[in-house]
Parts: C-alpha cells; sequence; structure tokens
C-alpha cells in the first residue's frame, strides 16, 4: 500500500499542468540535443540552470531529468541517419543503425530504437522506485567515512572509464577538486586561493565552469574542422518494427533494460559502458554474430535500451544517497542545492514531493518521448541540415547571457572562457573534462565528510578502513587502482574508450 | 617524442602541485585530530604530485602524437577567444545590444556564413531575438550600456 500512495503522491506532483509543460520543454529539448552534435547535455543543463531559479525545485528537477534521458533518445536519431553519433552514449548505435539505414531499414532502426528506449526507461523507472527507497534505508548507515570512501570509488570508476591513461584522468579529477576549493571554507570561514577578488569568495560557481568545459569548449574545437555531414536524406518510411523485428529485439530489449540498469547504479558508472556491454552480450548471444555490424535490429535495440535504463537508474545514487554518479547528475545535484535541499538518504522522508515527483515524472517523460521521437521523426532529420554556422554562434551568445545573468556579473562570463579554453587545451592534449567536472562538483561535499571522518575518529586514518562499508568500497577502489596498472588489463580497458555521458 | 609531450604534462601538473603547496602555506593544517582549511588543499596536492611524477615515469604510449592545429584553425580560434574576453570586459560599459551585435556578426564570419551583408543581417536578427527573449519576457536586466534601454 505505501507504494501506491507513494506513487499517488508522485502523480500529483508530475501531472500539475505546469510540471508536465516542464516536463515536456525538458524532453523536447532533450530531443534537440541529442540530434545536434557537438552540444551536449551537461552544457544544455547547465545552459538552463538559472533560469530555473525562480521554478519549484520539482518542477526545476523534472525538466534538468527531462533533458538528460531525452537526449539518449535523440542521440541514436543522429547515428542511424548520419552515422555520427549524436552523444557518446550512441556511438554503438552507428554500427549497425547506419547499416540498416543503408539497407532502406532508417524506418525501423528509429522505430525500434524509440520503443527500446521506452521499454529500458520505463522499466528502470519500475526498479528505481523499488530500489531508492531502499537504499536510501541503506544509506541511513552511512557516516562521513563511508561517504568519503564512496566518494573516492566514484572518482575511480568514473576515471577507470574514461578514455586514454588513468593517471592522466585521475590528475584531471584532482585538478577538480582543487578548483572546488577556492573560495570560503565553509566550516573555518577561512578564504583559500581567493587572492582579494569578490568574485571568488563564493567559490568558483559550477555553471560557469560547465558552461566553459562543454559549451566554450567544444564550439572552439569545431571552428578547427570542416563541415561534413552526409544526412540520410532518402524517406523514412514503416516506423513501426514488424513481428520479425520483433521478435529479434526482444531478447536485446530485456538484457539491454537490466544491464543499463545495474551499471547506471554504479557510482561513476553510466550510460556509455552499458551500451557497449550490451552490444557485445547480443553479438556472442546471437546465433548469427556475423550479422553484427551490417545491419543487425538487435545490435540497435539492445544498447539503446541500455542507455535509456541507464540514464534513470543514475538517479538512484542522487536521489537516496546524494552522490552523483556522473557529471549529469552531479549537474541535477548543483540544482538541488541551489533550490535549498540537500539531497541526502533523508530526502525520501523529507520531501517526498520532490522524490516520488521526480521519479513518476520519468514516467510521463518517456511517453511524451515516444510521442515526439516518432511522429515528429521528419522534424528532426530537418533540423539536422540546419548548418553549423547558425548554431554555434547561437550556442556561445545563450552560454555568454546565461552566465551573466546568474549574479549579473561580467566577471563570471571571464571564469567561464577561461575554462572554456582549459577545456579546450584537455581535449586537445588528452586530459578527460568528465572526472574534472565531476570532482569539482563533490569536492565540497568530500572534504568536508573527510574532516568530519579526522574529527570523529581523533586523527586517526584508520577509520577508512576498519568500518566494514567504507573498507569495503575503499578495498574496490584500491583494486580498480591497482588493476590499471597491471599492463594487461590496461590496454584492454583503452580498447573500450569511453567518455562519460556529456 | 609522444612520449616527451606526455612528460611535459607531467611537469606541467607537477608545477601546479608545488604551486598549490607554497600559494597555500598560510592556511592552518591544523592536526588530524582537528583539520584545519589547509589539510586537504595539502593532501590534494601531494596526491597530484605523485601522479605527475607517476606520468613522467611511465608516459602513456598511444595516445596520438601531441596536440596539432593548422596555423590557419590556431588563428581563428585565438579571434574567436579574444572576441569572446573582449565581450566580457565591454558588456557593462557599451551595454549588452551593442557588444552582442559586433560579435555575433564576427562569429558569423567565422563560422563561414556567406557575404559580410549576410553576417550583418543574420547578427542582427540574432541580437534582437535574445534581447526579446532575456530582456523583455524573462527580465534578465541586462546591462545597457550607452544606450538607453
Amino acid at each position: 500500500m505505501d507504494l501506491l500512495h507513494n506513487l499517488y503522491t508522485g502523480f500529483s506532483v508530475a501531472l500539475l499542468p505546469v510540471n508536465l509543460l516542464f516536463c515536456f520543454i525538458g524532453v523536447f529539448l532533450g530531443t534537440v540535443v541529442g540530434v545536434l552534435p557537438g552540444i551536449g547535455p551537461a552544457a544544455t543543463i547547465a545552459i538552463l540552470l538559472p533560469m530555473t531559479f525562480g521554478l519549484h525545485p520539482e518542477t526545476a528537477i523534472i525538466m534538468l531529468a527531462g533533458i538528460f534521458y531525452g537526449t539518449q533518445y535523440g542521440g541514436s536519431t543522429t547515428s542511424i541517419l548520419v552515422n555520427l553519433p549524436g552523444e557518446a552514449s550512441s556511438v554503438v548505435t552507428c554500427l549497425d543503425g547506419y547499416q540498416m539505414a543503408r539497407k532502406g531499414r532508417a524506418g525501423p532502426a528509429l522505430g525500434i530504437s524509440a520503443f527500446g528506449s521506452f521499454i529500458g526507461g520505463t522499466l528502470s523507472v519500475i526498479g528505481l522506485m523499488f530500489m531508492g527507497p531502499w537504499v536510501a534505508r541503506f544509506a541511513l548507515r552511512f557516516g562521513p567515512p563511508e561517504y568519503v570512501a564512496l566518494m573516492c570509488l566514484s572518482i575511480v570508476i568514473l576515471t577507470f572509464l574514461s578514455r586514454g591513461s588513468m593517471t592522466k584522468s585521475l590528475l584531471s579529477a584532482s585538478l577538480g577538486i582543487f578548483v572546488s576549493l577556492i573560495g570560503t571554507d565553509p566550516m573555518s570561514g577561512v578564504q583559500r586561493y581567493v587572492y582579494g577578488s569578490i568574485t571568488l569568495l563564493d567559490g568558483v560557481g559550477i555553471v560557469p565552469v560547465v558552461m566553459g568545459l562543454f559549451g566554450i569548449a567544444e564550439v572552439l574545437s569545431t571552428l578547427e574542422e570542416k563541415e561534413v555531414r552526409d544526412v540520410f536524406v532518402s524517406k523514412i518510411k514503416g516506423l513501426l518494427p514488424n513481428l520479425k523485428d520483433w521478435r529479434e529485439s526482444i531478447g536485446p530489449i530485456t538484457r539491454g533494460s537490466i544491464i543499463g540498469f545495474l551499471l547506471g547504479i554504479l557510482p561513476g558508472g553510466g550510460t556509455i559502458i552499458s551500451t557497449f556491454s550490451s552490444y557485445a552480450l547480443e553479438k556472442r548471444l546471437s546465433r548469427h554474430p556475423e550479422l553484427f555490424g551490417q545491419g543487425a535490429i538487435a545490435g540497435v535495440a539492445g544498447p539503446e535500451t541500455a542507455n535509456n535504463a541507464a540514464s534513470t537508474s543514475a538517479m538512484i545514487p542522487l536521489l537516496s544517497l546524494g552522490i552523483p554518479s556522473n557529471v549529469i547528475t552531479a549537474l541535477l545535484l548543483g540544482a538541488l542545492m541551489i533550490h535549498g535541499i540537500t539531497p541526502s538518504s533523508f530526502l525520501v522522508t523529507e520531501h517526498p514531493h520532490v522524490f516520488w515527483g521526480v521519479i513518476t515524472s520519468m514516467y510521463v517523460g518517456n511517453v511524451l518521448l515516444l510521442i515526439l521521437n516518432l511522429p515528429l521523426i521528419g522534424l528532426w532529420v530537418r533540423l539536422l541540415k540546419v548548418p553549423y554556422g547558425i548554431i554555434f554562434p547561437l550556442i556561445l551568445l545563450l552560454c555568454l547571457i546565461g552566465v551573466y545573468t546568474i549574479n549579473n556579473n561580467a566577471y563570471e562570463i571571464v571564469i567561464m572562457l577561461i575554462f572554456g579554453g582549459l577545456g579546450y587545451l584537455m581535449r586537445k592534449t588528452g586530459f578527460e573534462p568528465a572526472p574534472f567536472c565531476f570532482a569539482m562538483i563533490i569536492g565540497p561535499i568530500l572534504e568536508m565528510n573527510f574532516r568530519q571522518s579526522l574529527i570523529k575518529s581523533r586523527g586517526d586514518f584508520s577509520i577508512f578502513l576498519t568500518r566494514p562499508i567504507a573498507a569495503t568500497l575503499m578495498g574496490v577502489a584500491l583494486c580498480l587502482v591497482i588493476i590499471q596498472l597491471l599492463p594487461k588489463i590496461a590496454k584492454k580497458r583503452e580498447g573500450i574508450a569511453s567518455d562519460e555521458g556529456v | 617524442m609522444d612520449r616527451m609531450v606526455e612528460r611535459v604534462y607531467g611537469m606541467v601538473f607537477f608545477g601546479l602541485g608545488v604551486g598549490i603547496l607554497w600559494q597555500g602555506r598560510d592556511l592552518t593544517i591544523g592536526g588530524f585530530r582537528s583539520p584545519g582549511s589547509g589539510l586537504f588543499p595539502v593532501l590534494i596536492a601531494v596526491i597530484m604530485l605523485v601522479l605527475s611524477v607517476l606520468l613522467m615515469i611511465f608516459p602513456p604510449k598511444k595516445e596520438g602524437g601531441g596536440p596539432s592545429v593548422s596555423a590557419r584553425s590556431a588563428v581563428r580560434i585565438s579571434v574567436v577567444f579574444v572576441a569572446l574576453l573582449l565581450y566580457a570586459f565591454l558588456l557593462e560599459s557599451l551595454g549588452f545590444l551593442i557588444v552582442s551585435f559586433i560579435l555575433t556578426s564576427l562569429l558569423f564570419v567565422a563560422f563561414g556564413s556567406g557575404s559580410y551583408w549576410r553576417a550583418i543581417l543574420k547578427a542582427g536578427v540574432f541580437t534582437g531575438l535574445a534581447y526579446a527573449l532575456f530582456e523583455i519576457l524573462l527580465k534578465s536586466n541586462l546591462p545597457h550600456g550607452l544606450i538607453g534601454f
């Protein structure tokens, strides 16, 4: 009965006209940025963050979360039609999706990825509904040392899954933590690394940094390349997959949902790794593995389902523990805090309308996305033809205005540009921006819990290793770092080059 | 050659780590029993130093041949970046409309959108729409600068 009551609470929030409207705006924008290569959900959420200040917290999160899972739908469209992943998490979809399109089966490919996304997303929401409160109850046993261990593990997993050298990703994360320390120390009120700047007193803002790293830097790097896009123009017909397609896809969709759900919960894990895992699994299970890469519908259905399931279950650590598991949920954490809600294991009990409202809005959002993505597919194809020469100046102007209007402070623009330049250099030199950004957002929480742990243990570092939960988490983190040092596995990991959902 | 580049990155981070330690020397570290505001920065800087030394000793092999940008692209990127910086510094004195118009004209040219006239025309439309959306609809209070509105 409890669940029914909670669902009622949730839907009574999610179905309010204003929340419905913002849910629609969120998933719509999500599809748009998913379709457009070059701008991802992180930059979009950062741009829109200041505009949500006037909204209720649940409305803001409903919209921002909609952008996140909406991009997973949109990203597949570009992969299938242009062979250019709109998002990192739809790279795998290019393999078989584009081949299907070349064989005149773009319709079923788009159709199955929309249906798969819908099923994966919805099953994952159901899982989230059961797991979320359970994880929150479990987390009541967490003290500061456990949080420290969990955050260390998140950073390690995130760097483990990042493209390229893990040492460089860890360096990037440590720089991120340092940047988060700039400003006034919340525990003692001492100014750190401020150098008399009033703008820096409150610390370096998350929004300018994310817009710089993922918006400005992206636009700067596109200035290098000539535009090469070959949109698949032939008429798209027959979006509904036939019975044979369904028979071939239902297994991958079911398995994709489970893989996505489980990998999405992992701290630091995410949508991208789930697509690779699903693809590899389907290829192994298939009776015709040779067809993979030549337009096998299972190779589209599995990964597309998995990335949506993962983007939904990634909300569990955020809503139940208050610990984000990737850059996007880290931004949502920032958004909640701006609205005066500190996510923790008490969120379920203290703010049930936020917790259940956001979860149930995802049901609504998935239905809206299915409607948006099937009948309106023509619109998205046309959007693909808008030249970059129009899109990128627009993105830059939006970033500039967006950052300025947070505090009406032009120095925030300068901060954004500095991080834009830094993000560009990081891309050029093979340092991943995602660990930097993630570490920067959780940095203050990490420091606070670290200091509280030491105070609690009277300066004894063994507190991180003697409590069972903390010890387990620290142990896993340590294992991952050591594994990475073994050359054989390091090589394999580089093979699964991935980039957290940005 | 590639490995040398990676070692240079390591040195940059080593320098950063030392810089953080040096600039944070006035912060109270406190004991482990009562950690002060300086303890965590020191810890992070030490981690950074260790990692950067690791990077210098074991530079990764397959990271591509270091950064490479054609001179043309470098010029375009620098021009756009400097223009954006100027935007930030001039926004409050000249006002939103003037700087946005100039910047977007330049961006349209940089992103290659036909003739100059078309770029200027598009810039005008863009700036107008942005003004309508943010100033009139969202009441964002953009700086007026030289023009009274």
